[in-house]
């Protein structure tokens, strides 16, 4: 079984806001089903942590 | 489209403007400068007794404090404040220098405070000579690292951050080593954000090269981040826009609310005014009207946020200096992320009521969505399996299981 949710369908969802929201479409992650896969493939590395947000240097 | 939080949640708080480092390039710079022009000279930096008045206001709203300066460590109380910290149950983590004044005794505090996340040590170099071009103290170099071995060997996560000058251009990959040889967890490269330095600044070319090679190591797996947002119209890279003004703000030493501790903008006063009044206040309010109109249309926007506005207004420049509106800009395709259907998911959020919406929060991340999802979310229990809410509810809950994990709310048990 695989479907992609891909932005169309997440729209229609209507579930995911942004604070910073274009007026040109979203950069959004697809979703898929898959029974073969074990692991995720998301990676972590990715995300984004407050921790380094403009952790500029402090002097 | 911009949304804001009510009140932020993520703060940093610059508790002393003193520092014992003289770095070229420091982060408050402009609000130093503003503050020589405006303020009395004999204005004292708070004391205990202001910041605990100060922390009354944050903590109904605080999700992670970080706690910086000047060199946080240099204020007089601070390990009174980490008590007060600690006692609100408030996650922190300490922007320092790593030139302290007692090492062995501060990490020990530091070991008692179970809310600290870890601290962020300023490293401009990977050599002594190249930190010290940025830091200006002969010395500083072999301090902080030694400082931040003990902290290390005492159990404390320690990540890197850099600034990116010419310089250390030439060491990006050694800085990078050298935290693997220490144990540290990673490396947050940052562009330098001020008045052009001579022999520090990079110019625009050189700066592409740099994120080039950042880019690099992030896919060879190298622990490396941006700590400040580059636009992607400027180069491909990813870095991500900053949430000052939306839901993250500076205290400074006075108790004044800024946008971030670039901004030298002050919006109103912690002791003396309410969070939100001063979070809602015209200052604020310029501050967020200062995104390109051309960011709104672009899909990147999202991304990189418009750039940085702090650094835009501080330099009366109608943009962050490397954005290009309008120009087009490729993203990459967004990642795939897939989901076996017997796995069964459980949701780790707290949840925050906004007038648009909820806001779900859970360590450093912040999620915004529809209230509308709130259903849904409830269906996240580990009782139903990927597969049964899939045949319940469709792509909307596949979706929504992406934003969680994407933002470490979401575990699943097999």
């Amino acid at each position: 079984m695989q479907n992609d949710a891909n932005n169309n369908e997440k729209s229609k969802g209507g579930l995911q806001l942004l604070f910073f929201e274009s007026e040109s479409g979203l950069p959004v992650i697809s979703v898929l089903l898959d029974a073969t896969c074990m692991l995720l493939t998301w990676s972590n590395s990715d995300s984004r942590t407050i921790d380094d947000n403009c952790a500029c240097e402090p002097g | 489209m911009l949304r804001i939080l009510s009140a932020p949640v993520f703060y940093a708080l610059e508790l002393t403007p003193a520092c014992n480092n003289r770095c070229a390039g420091c982060s408050n710079g402009f609000s130093a400068r503003e503050r020589a022009t405006l303020m009395p000279s004999d204005v004292p930096p708070l004391r205990a007794e202001g910041w605990l008045r100060v922390l009354e206001q944050l903590a109904p709203h605080a999700q992670r404090l970080k706690l910086t300066g000047g060199e946080p460590t240099l204020h007089p109380d601070f390990p009174t404040l980490l008590a007060a910290i600690e006692s609100r149950a408030l996650d922190f983590t300490l922007f320092t220098n790593a030139r302290w004044t007692d090492p062995t005794a501060l990490v020990q505090i530091l070991r008692e405070c179970p809310h600290l996340t870890g601290l962020l040590v300023s490293l401009h170099g990977a050599t002594a000579r190249t930190h010290e071009s940025f830091t200006g103290v002969p010395g500083s170099f072999a301090e902080t690292l030694a400082n931040v071995e003990l902290a290390i060997t005492q159990g404390l996560p320690v990540a890197f951050s850099t600034v990116l000058t010419a310089p250390n251009l030439a060491e990006l990959s050694e800085i990078v080593s050298l935290a693997e040889r220490l144990r540290v967890r990673s490396v947050v490269f940052n562009r330098y954000m001020g008045e052009s330095l001579p022999g520090l600044t990079l110019d625009e070319t050189a700066l592409a090269q740099a994120l080039s090679h950042i880019e690099a190591l992030r896919k060879a797996g190298k622990p490396v981040k941006y700590g400040n947002c580059i636009p992607q119209c400027f180069a491909p890279n990813s870095s991500q826009g900053c949430l000052a003004g939306v839901a993250y703000g500076a205290i400074d030493p006075w108790g004044n609310l800024r946008p971030c501790t670039l901004s030298s903008l002050r919006a109103g006063n912690l002791l003396t005014q309410p969070l939100e009044e001063v979070w809602h206040s015209p200052t604020m309010e310029r501050f967020r009207a200062s995104i390109p109109a051309a960011c709104h249309h672009c899909h990147a926007f999202a991304v990189c946020h418009g750039g940085c506005k702090a650094l835009a207004l501080e330099l009366t420049l109608p943009a962050d200096p490397l954005a290009r509106p309008g120009a087009p800009v490729e993203l990459p395709a967004p990642p795939a992320l897939r989901l076996n259907p017997a796995w069964r998911p459980t949701a780790h959020y707290q949840s925050r009521p906004e007038a648009w919406g909820l806001v779900l929060l859970q360590g450093n991340q912040l999620l915004p969505l529809h209230a509308d999802a709130r259903p849904l979310l409830e269906t996240l229990d580990g009782q139903k399996t990927v597969g049964e809410l899939h045949e319940a509810f469709g792509p909307p809950i596949l979706a929504l299981m992406g934003d969680l994990l994407r933002h470490h709310m979401l575990s699943f048990t097999s």
